[in-house]
């Protein structure tokens, strides 16, 4: 059972769940600024068990975007 | 000349907009002369505050400041808490403020609108009882830790940030060619170091939101041939996420590193990577109150020196007091002294050049300084300098609990007595809301007591002992 990517959004970015929405957009909220993308990158990582490629990690510029990249790893959340 | 006199070749490009336009330095002078004249007559000199975003107007307000000789501006950053403004104004009463123009920008209370444009809002003071006139030479105010709480500023003359920007031409061997991209606040000394040191050299200065982990800054960095990187520790590591061999930056000749110590290994990495690209690794060190370069490792010595801060940048000198082994710097650079409120600013210049930097240090058998510890409490998260005993003042403040704050760069931690009913999550979010600390930075515990010593204070070392 894979985490869900709401889950780890809400967790790491410290945000209620609802707000977790496909268009929240990285840096449009003082919670997702670089240093929390920084937490988010390792969160991701641990919690499905991959290693993301520098190009995915400057890519992962929204929830939506962050779903997308995660399908190239297999990981369906 | 200063680098305000903005005297290189007028038709040289100075900024740089993600739109892609551009501002010569002609056309700079003029918008910064213009908008300078919308600050309050003369011949008063005059406080300002200038939440400084990374605009053209706000960089053209900042030096039609310094090229009025008159108008002293506070940088602070565009994004710093309304409660840590209001403070600010209640404390140094500032005769104008500039703020952004967006929809978090209102008109501070007890100020009204004089002027608007794209970038920046000028609002004059309406109160017109008289207040001290800040005193020639100061020519610059910045913050010593805008999210904290702290409203001690560092004064620092004309002389200082000039002398400091031809220091840095200098040991970088910037010239007009250079291109630097604002990956720093520009009210932060690291960041308006960069930009006053551009402009000293005739260089230019791409402005940017956009972060080091984002596919839109390393279009724009590439399409902009930047020529240099800067950043803090952490902005290192984001640099290493992002994969900077990979980014097309065909163009960079140099990495700039301070605000902190970089880890060892880190440093090896870059120093690597720096190497294959081709660029300079340039690791430094310096405080807000040495406007603020002090020192750097030159980049061929690294590998010898990894853990050294360096030697003193031209025109100033390094040494260690003989009893504690306080680093002293002696340099044109050093700030006048500090300032608590409006009437500190007709303060004289109690400094006169000499700098006690609360670093520890040792020096080896060639001049290479190393720091060894620290005699201040403070911190640096992310690059920024974060006041021990504010924070934990703020905290007990706020929470009315016993509690203490120790730490390390990159890590605050807050200890509590074991009977307190304060919950984790309300601290860590206070820390994140309030003083603008990210949660994944800040440890909590708790112990059945807390050491205080004879007089009733916290004992900041044995609690650190404690928590070994």
């Amino acid at each position: 059972m894979t985490k869900p990517l709401e889950d780890i959004f809400s967790e790491t970015l410290g945000i209620d769940r609802q707000r977790v929405v496909d268009n929240l957009e990285y840096n449009s909220i003082k919670e997702w600024d670089s240093v929390a993308h920084m937490a988010l990158i390792a969160a991701l990582e641990e919690a499905y068990d991959i290693m993301l490629e520098t190009d995915d990690v400057i890519d992962m510029s929204s929830v939506g975007r962050a779903r997308e990249i995660l399908a190239k790893y297999s990981v369906t959340a | 000349m200063a680098f305000w006199s903005l005297d290189s070749s007028g038709s040289r490009v100075a900024l740089l907009a993600e739109s892609g336009a551009t501002l010569t330095y002609a056309e700079l002078a003029r918008l910064a002369d213009g908008l300078a004249a919308h600050l309050p007559d003369g011949p008063v000199r005059t406080v300002g505050f200038l939440l400084f975003g990374r605009n053209f107007d706000a960089v053209a307000l900042y030096l039609g400041a310094l090229r009025s000789g008159r108008h002293v501006p506070l940088l602070l950053p565009p994004g710093i808490h309304p409660a840590a403004l209001a403070d600010l104004v209640a404390k140094y009463q500032p005769d104008w403020i500039a703020t952004g123009t967006g929809p978090q920008s209102a008109c501070p209370a007890g100020y009204s609108q004089q002027h608007q444009t794209d970038g920046i809002a000028v609002h004059w003071r309406c109160e017109s009882s008289p207040v001290v006139e800040p005193r020639e030479p100061l020519g610059l105010l910045l913050s010593t830790s805008g999210s904290t709480g702290s409203q001690k500023l560092v004064r620092l003359s004309y002389q200082a940030i000039d002398s400091n920007s031809r220091a840095i031409v200098q040991y970088l061997r910037l010239n007009e060619e250079d291109r630097a991209i604002s990956t720093l606040e520009l009210s932060y000394s690291f960041g308006m170091s960069i930009l006053n040191s551009h402009l000293a050299a005739g260089a230019s200065v791409v402005l940017t939101d956009q972060t080091l982990l984002s596919r839109d800054f390393w279009e724009l960095a590439q399409k902009s041939h930047i020529t240099s990187l800067s950043g803090v520790p952490s902005q290192f590591a984001m640099l290493r996420r992002a994969g900077l061999e990979r980014r097309g930056m065909s163009s960079l000749r140099m990495l700039t590193q301070a605000g902190g110590n970089l880890s060892e290994p880190l440093k090896r990495e870059f120093k690597t990577l720096s190497d294959r690209l081709g660029c300079e690794f340039y690791c430094m060190y310096g405080q807000t109150e040495a406007a603020p370069r002090i020192s750097y490792v030159p980049p061929a010595r690294l590998d010898a020196k990894l853990g050294s801060i360096g030697v003193a940048i031209p025109g100033g000198s390094l040494d260690l007091d003989t009893t504690t082994s306080e680093l002293i710097y002696r340099g044109p650079n050093v700030m006048l002294g500090y300032a608590e409120n409006r009437a500190d600013l007709a303060g004289d210049d109690e400094m006169r050049g000499v700098l006690r930097t609360g670093d520890i240090g040792r020096r080896d058998e060639e001049g290479f300084f190393y720091l060894t510890g620290r005699l201040k409490r403070f911190i640096k998260l992310s690059g920024a300098r974060v006041n021990l005993d504010d924070v934990e003042k703020l905290l007990v403040d706020a929470f009315d609990a016993q509690l203490g704050c120790i730490g390390a760069d990159e890590r605050l931690s807050v200890v509590l007595v074991e009977s307190s009913a304060v919950t984790d999550v309300a601290i860590r979010e206070f820390l994140r809301t309030r003083c603008d600390i990210y949660a994944g930075l800040v440890t909590i515990e708790r112990r059945r007591e807390l050491p205080y010593t004879a007089n009733g204070k916290l004992d900041y070392p044995a609690l650190t002992r404690l928590m070994l």
